[in-house]
């Protein structure tokens, strides 16, 4: 068994002096094997979300809590929960799972401003922030935070109301979990702001800038095409505790994104592992072969292991 | 033949061409195909500049360009099995 196990991991006269594992055949099956994985690791995700499936922690109180603090720390007045905005968020989050885009503005041209108003809320002012695949609260508001347009709608002392939703589907060929800010404040909220502040212009390119203000004399703009008024989802409609939505939600006995970073870590690290264990070995020992640099695969591998720690699958718009 | 001193700026150059696709892959959250473009891109590069580095030191080998083609190859894999 010992025996066996030096010839996969270290160079010897019976591997040809370079580990089993690092053979142009193992590292076929590696790639084929990857790739079958990956299928079933899809397949089963797809087809059974109790056993793998995306576990995370995000939820509208915490999201609240957060924002406000956020604000807190500027000097800023705190934002209410408010039920049309929150209902407002949630139908557009519907939207953008139904109809599969990663936008402000839908494909049929749909604004933030349609759901918004749609919900009843009479706005001044309103905002949209936007995140997918994160799985903490922190990590949510840390990346708008992170990005100065979306943090500007956080910290905007034009915002009295806020509205949450949270919804886990496929979007873009991605089981992802989307998250939807709606901001906002009408007449009677922001009568003092209004004499004090400027209108602020509404962002040229709203692909990668959340869309922002509309600060005008009502009525407020509508959109000239309104698609069909969907049935009014289940909301969220008051703060919840951890505990409370928790309840609500079935864990995944195994977390998706974290097993297949996991997996993957596991295999950078054990290639690492061996590649530079070749590298201490042959020189000790003097050999010397017909292969490839081995400190050049060290660093392709390095880097991708840096990338694997480091990329998130999340992203705010 | 590259000489032995010289040997150490042809890993640097590789160091700094992975570790700029790396920054983009990062900085490409969300965004999973471009993540995926630019991981087959770093693998591309990393396989041609293996040949050259061969090339260049009369070292080159068929069992060379396989061994990079299929090193290349796991990363892409890797790096896809985690995206997806």
């Amino acid at each position: 068994m010992i025996d066996f196990l030096h010839h996969l991991f270290l160079p010897r006269e019976s591997n040809n002096h370079r580990a089993k594992l690092l053979h142009h055949s193992s590292l076929l099956v590696l790639i084929i094997g990857l790739f079958i994985f990956g299928a079933g690791f899809s397949f089963t995700a797809s087809h059974n979300e109790a056993v793998l499936g995306i576990s995370y922690s995000i939820t509208p109180h915490e999201l609240l809590i957060l924002t406000n603090q956020k604000r807190q720390d500027a000097g800023l007045p705190p934002l209410t929960m408010n039920d049309a905005l929150t209902q407002a968020a949630t139908r557009k989050a519907q939207d953008m799972l139904t109809k599969n885009y990663w936008a402000h503005i839908a494909p049929d041209g749909t604004t933030p401003w349609y759901f918004i108003k749609s919900s009843g809320y009479e706005y001044i002012y309103a905002g949209e922030n936007l995140a997918r695949g994160f799985y903490s609260t922190g990590d949510v508001v840390n990346a708008w935070m992170a990005s100065p347009s979306h943090r500007e709608n956080v910290l905007s002392p034009n915002y009295k109301d806020v509205g949450f939703s949270i919804q886990e589907g496929p979007l873009t060929g991605d089981e992802t979990v989307l998250v939807v800010q709606e901001f906002g404040s009408t007449r009677s909220t922001t009568t003092a702001v209004q004499t004090e502040s400027a209108p602020q212009v509404t962002p040229e390119v709203p692909r990668v800038t959340p869309v922002v203000v509309i600060a005008v004399d009502l009525p407020t703009p509508t959109p000239t095409t309104l698609p069909p008024q969907s049935p009014t989802p289940t909301v969220v409609s008051a703060p919840m505790s951890q505990s409370q939505v928790a309840a609500y939600r079935n864990d995944p006995l195994i977390n998706k994104p974290q097993a297949q970073k996991s997996i993957a870590l596991f295999i950078i690290l054990g290639l690492l592992f061996l590649l530079i264990l070749d590298i201490v070995i042959t020189k000790k020992k003097g050999i010397t072969r017909i292969l490839s640099h081995n400190l050049d695969h060290v660093i392709f591998f390095g880097i991708l292991l840096i990338i694997i720690i480091l990329i998130t699958k999340g992203g705010v718009l | 033949m590259i000489r032995p001193d010289k040997h150490y700026l042809y890993y640097l150059f590789l160091l700094v061409m992975e570790a700029l696709i790396g920054a983009l892959i990062i900085m490409s959250q969300g965004d999973r195909y471009m993540q995926l473009v630019y991981g087959l891109f770093a693998a591309i590069i990393y396989v041609v500049w293996g040949i050259i580095h061969h090339l260049i030191n009369h070292t080159l080998h068929k069992k060379v360009v396989i061994e990079y083609l299929l090193m290349g190859a796991v990363g892409v894999s890797v790096l896809y099995f985690f995206l997806r």
